[in-house]
């Protein structure tokens, strides 16, 4: 119970002068909890200046497994025809690195929409290991396209997506520019600026995002970390993800398994 | 072509197989730089009352007004959705450093246009009792239906200038500079992303600026065959020679710090600056449009030459001038963009002629000013009245 | 404005501007969509117009929903209406119980059935059927767009190489499906020799 002010008045000075100490420790410690509590017991960094309405039901992820992936560009197929991408644009795509004693080499042959045929015989010869690395929109909590946009056009719904307001975009490319992950493109047919939506018609009505539904190695995933029996949650439990370029404190929502330090 | 982090192929990102800003976005800050910078020569005048300069000032306003006109048109042809573009009115996102750009760029045309008419005004009366019918009629309507001129107003009118002028450079410089901003705070493109981008672009513009009007007038004077003021010539030349300068040696600190940086961002900007925009940057930018200019203006600035060889000297000087900062423009626009996100490769710029974003529309956009300028120097006279109304 | 003082521009110009700017904010208010968010910045609609858009894929759920006879009767016991599915189990069609196994049970169950047979919405709306699963592509580079040799793939993933090394015994290159059902690809295929492969309904 918080004393009133007679109540304070009536301590002798020495209990009074106790009293303020005690309450200005109090409200440091209260002020300090509030600020850094949450952020503590959030994802580590995950400081929200730019996902303003945050929904605390859910709080969805993606997975990408790199030791599963085998660059068969199923989830590219499923997403163009999903959301009727046009041929020169990607909502999300896979690349293949193969790591030489000599250098990496890296390709992605029209976004891998019709899979991959096997690299030449001198960068195999020289391979060391290879693997695939499918790329999307990582849906980050401090997402600099949203930063960028200047009409609040593209913005973080309170579920976690970054979506693209068609109605109101201007197509200036901003975003396009802010992005680090090449994920946002300006969509020659519509004139405005595109992105992986993570499939939200799909997901708000039960479904899941079209690639996911599509890989036939279960190397996407995709779910809700609130939810504990889901598969992202245990992933995210046993710690062993990894993002995309850290550096750029974006805070990605996709997280990746089994991801080398030679992907950009 | 050398490439960076160890990659053995040039790889792009899928989406980045294009640039998507560009020679409309190399003109918008190059035009923007122009306003600033012609609208500095004005204040030197209208602010600082350097008398020398005083014939420049109200042309030099006329020509910042010109300018701002289709400061917004390359911005438009842009657009994939130009009928949006008031959006930026309507609803400005306030973290995107692009969002202020509708009401600083307003606002400022706004006080251009409520200067030029402070300026203008005892002409816009005049011509509104000297002239009859329709052409009377759009006279005062200029006058705001005040077609007497009082003879007190001119001190009051001349207060306002001072004041307008005084408002109007930091306003000018808050129009360029948070362009250089729009670049400087992207933290995706290396090439961008330095917190010297602002002044850099501020510093360029003030000189783009100074090299224009200078052009402009010694191209006036000698079509009305009226005589060069020399001295005056001198003078400005001086100051554009400092402050290129200047803007040079931030180009170089920045140049400079990022190699000895080396951090990531170098191993993007070295092969880019050895690579795609060697001729433009290295060639161009930093060695030809830069170190003959700044001979020339310390030959003009420091000998005692003098009379029209020193003049066209100058004006040599102003062209190469003009053209670094094009270049500086081409070279950060296009050059950031350049460096794929993949960070191991680099994009393929397109030189476009026909095109919507082509040169021709960049060559029709860069024109229009000069047409506008001429038709207003048609209606007003831009260098007569003030001689008569700073005078006092 | 009979009377001209020094200032009376002044005013003129002042009407002027709070004419301009009353119109601003006026034409400002009417502009900015009426669902505008003013917290996160955006137009609130969006989200009802995005959750709109027409679902392409269905997902191997959506197939089992008409192709898989158990789940029909599923769906009835869990509504706890046991006695309805006794009365008339015999009259629920039973539909090619194959796809059931396919989706259950066979080695690639794990597949998304519209990878091969294209996306529903060209098959089915609602629960009425519109147009044939067609599989467009019966030829091997189907098979081997997963299961073609990849230095990149995962070591454990099956993969041929072009020439199928498994079958050295086969002397000319022929239809991988001849022999593999497409759905359980490690049962030999239950198909006659000259059924017709390319074209066929599945």
């Amino acid at each position: 119970m918080k004393p009133s002010v007679t109540e304070i008045n009536k301590l002798n000075p020495d209990s009074r002068r106790e009293f303020l100490k005690n309450l200005l420790s109090g409200a440091t410690t209260a002020t300090v909890l509030m600020v850094y509590g949450p952020r503590i017991l959030a994802r580590p960094g995950a400081d929200t200046r730019f996902w303003k309405e945050k929904s605390t039901e859910r709080e969805w992820a993606y997975v990408i497994d790199i030791n599963k992936c085998i660059g068969c560009g199923s989830c590219v197929r499923a997403c163009k025809q999903e959301n009727n991408v046009p041929a020169t644009v990607f909502r999300t795509w896979v690349e293949r690195y193969v790591i030489t004693d000599e250098g990496v080499y890296v390709d992605s042959p029209d976004g891998a929409l019709e899979g991959f045929e096997e690299v030449n015989a001198e960068i195999r010869d020289h391979a060391k290991t290879a693997f695939f690395v499918p790329k999307m929109c990582n849906h980050c909590a401090e997402p600099p396209c949203v930063q960028a946009c200047p009409v609040g056009a593209t913005f973080k719904s309170p579920e976690g997506f970054v979506l693209n307001d068609e109605t109101h975009c201007l197509g200036c490319g901003y975003c396009v520019q802010a992005c680090p992950y090449g994920a946002r493109f300006i969509n020659p047919e519509k004139h405005v600026s595109d992105k992986c939506t993570w499939c939200y018609h799909r997901v708000q009505n039960g479904k899941l995002p079209a690639c996911v539904e599509a890989c036939p190695n279960k190397a996407r995933l995709f779910g809700d970390l609130k939810d504990p029996e889901s598969e992202v949650a245990r992933i995210f439990l046993e710690d062993k993800w990894m993002i995309l370029k850290d550096m750029m404190h974006t805070e990605p929502y996709c997280f990746y398994i089994g991801l080398r330090r030679e992907v950009l | 072509m050398d490439l960076p982090n160890d990659a053995l192929v040039n790889y792009i990102y899928p989406n980045n197989a294009h640039v998507v800003w560009s020679l409309m976005i190399v003109i918008y800050p190059f035009i923007t730089g122009l306003i600033a910078g012609a609208f500095v020569v004005s204040t030197l005048s209208h602010v600082m009352k350097i008398k020398d300069f005083e014939p420049l000032a109200n042309f030099a306003l006329i020509a910042a007004f010109c300018f701002g006109l289709f400061a917004g048109v390359p911005l438009l042809v842009h657009l994939g959705q130009p009928q949006r573009a008031f959006n930026i009115y309507f609803t400005p996102h306030t973290t995107s450093a692009m969002s202020v750009f509708g009401y600083v760029y307003g606002g400022y045309m706004i006080l251009l246009a409520i200067e030029i008419w402070f300026v203008y005004r005892e002409h816009f009366v005049r011509m509104a009792n000297e002239t009859r019918g329709m052409v009377k009629l759009l006279w005062s309507v200029l006058c705001l239906g005040v077609t007497t001129y009082h003879p007190d107003s001119g001190k009051v009118d001349r207060k306002f200038i001072y004041w307008l002028a005084l408002i109007g450079i930091p306003w000018a410089f808050l129009l360029h500079g948070y362009v250089g901003f729009i670049f400087g705070s992207v933290k995706a493109i290396p090439w961008w992303a330095t917190a010297l981008q602002p002044i850099i672009f501020l510093s360029s513009a003030v000189v783009s600026g100074m090299a224009m009007i200078l052009i402009m007038y010694i191209f006036m004077k000698w079509r009305n065959q009226t005589h060069y003021d020399y001295i005056m010539i001198k003078k400005f030349s001086a100051i554009m020679w400092g402050i290129f300068i200047i803007d040079w040696g931030l180009e170089m600190l920045e140049l400079v710090h990022v190699w000895y940086r080396n951090d990531f961002d170098w191993t993007q900007i070295q092969p880019l600056i050895s690579g795609p925009i060697f001729t433009s940057y290295v060639l161009g930018q930093i060695l030809v449009l830069s170190l003959i200019p700044t001979i020339i203006l310390a030959v003009v600035v420091l000998s005692k030459i003098t009379g029209k060889i020193m003049m066209y000297l100058a004006v040599l000087a102003s062209v190469l001038h003009v053209l670094q900062v094009l270049f500086m423009r081409f070279n950060v626009v296009v050059g950031g963009q350049s460096i794929s996100k993949s960070g191991r490769g680099f994009v393929e710029f397109h030189w476009e002629v026909f095109g919507k974003e082509g040169m021709l529309t960049a060559i029709l956009i860069l024109a229009a000013p000069f047409v506008v300028y001429y038709l207003i120097s048609r209606v007003l006279p831009v260098f007569e009245v003030k001689a008569r109304d700073m005078g006092g | 404005m009979n009377k001209i003082s020094p200032r009376s521009h002044l005013y003129q110009l002042g009407i002027v501007l709070v004419v301009f700017f009353t119109g601003f904010v006026v034409i400002r208010s009417y502009a900015v969509p009426a669902s505008w968010n003013y917290n996160a910045w955006y137009r609130g609609d969006t989200l009802k117009d995005l959750k709109k858009l027409p679902l392409n894929y269905g997902g191997n759920e959506s197939c089992k929903s008409c192709h898989e006879e158990v789940s029909l009767v599923e769906v009835v016991e869990n509504q706890g209406e046991e006695e309805f599915v006794d009365e008339f189990e015999d009259e629920i069609e039973v539909e090619n119980d194959e796809h059931t196994e396919a989706v259950m049970e066979f080695e690639h169950k794990s597949l998304n059935c519209e990878s091969c047979h294209g996306p529903l919405i060209t098959h089915a709306k609602g629960d009425e059927k519109i147009g044939d699963a067609i599989v467009m592509d019966k030829s091997n580079s189907q098979c081997m767009i997963c299961h073609g040799q990849l230095i990149s793939r995962p070591v454990d993933f099956p993969q041929f190489s072009e020439d199928v090394e498994k079958h050295k015994d086969l002397e000319e290159q022929t239809l991988c499906m001849k022999c593999h059902d497409p759905h359980d690809p490690i049962e030999e295929a239950e198909l006659d020799e000259d059924e017709e492969l390319l074209g066929d309904e599945l």
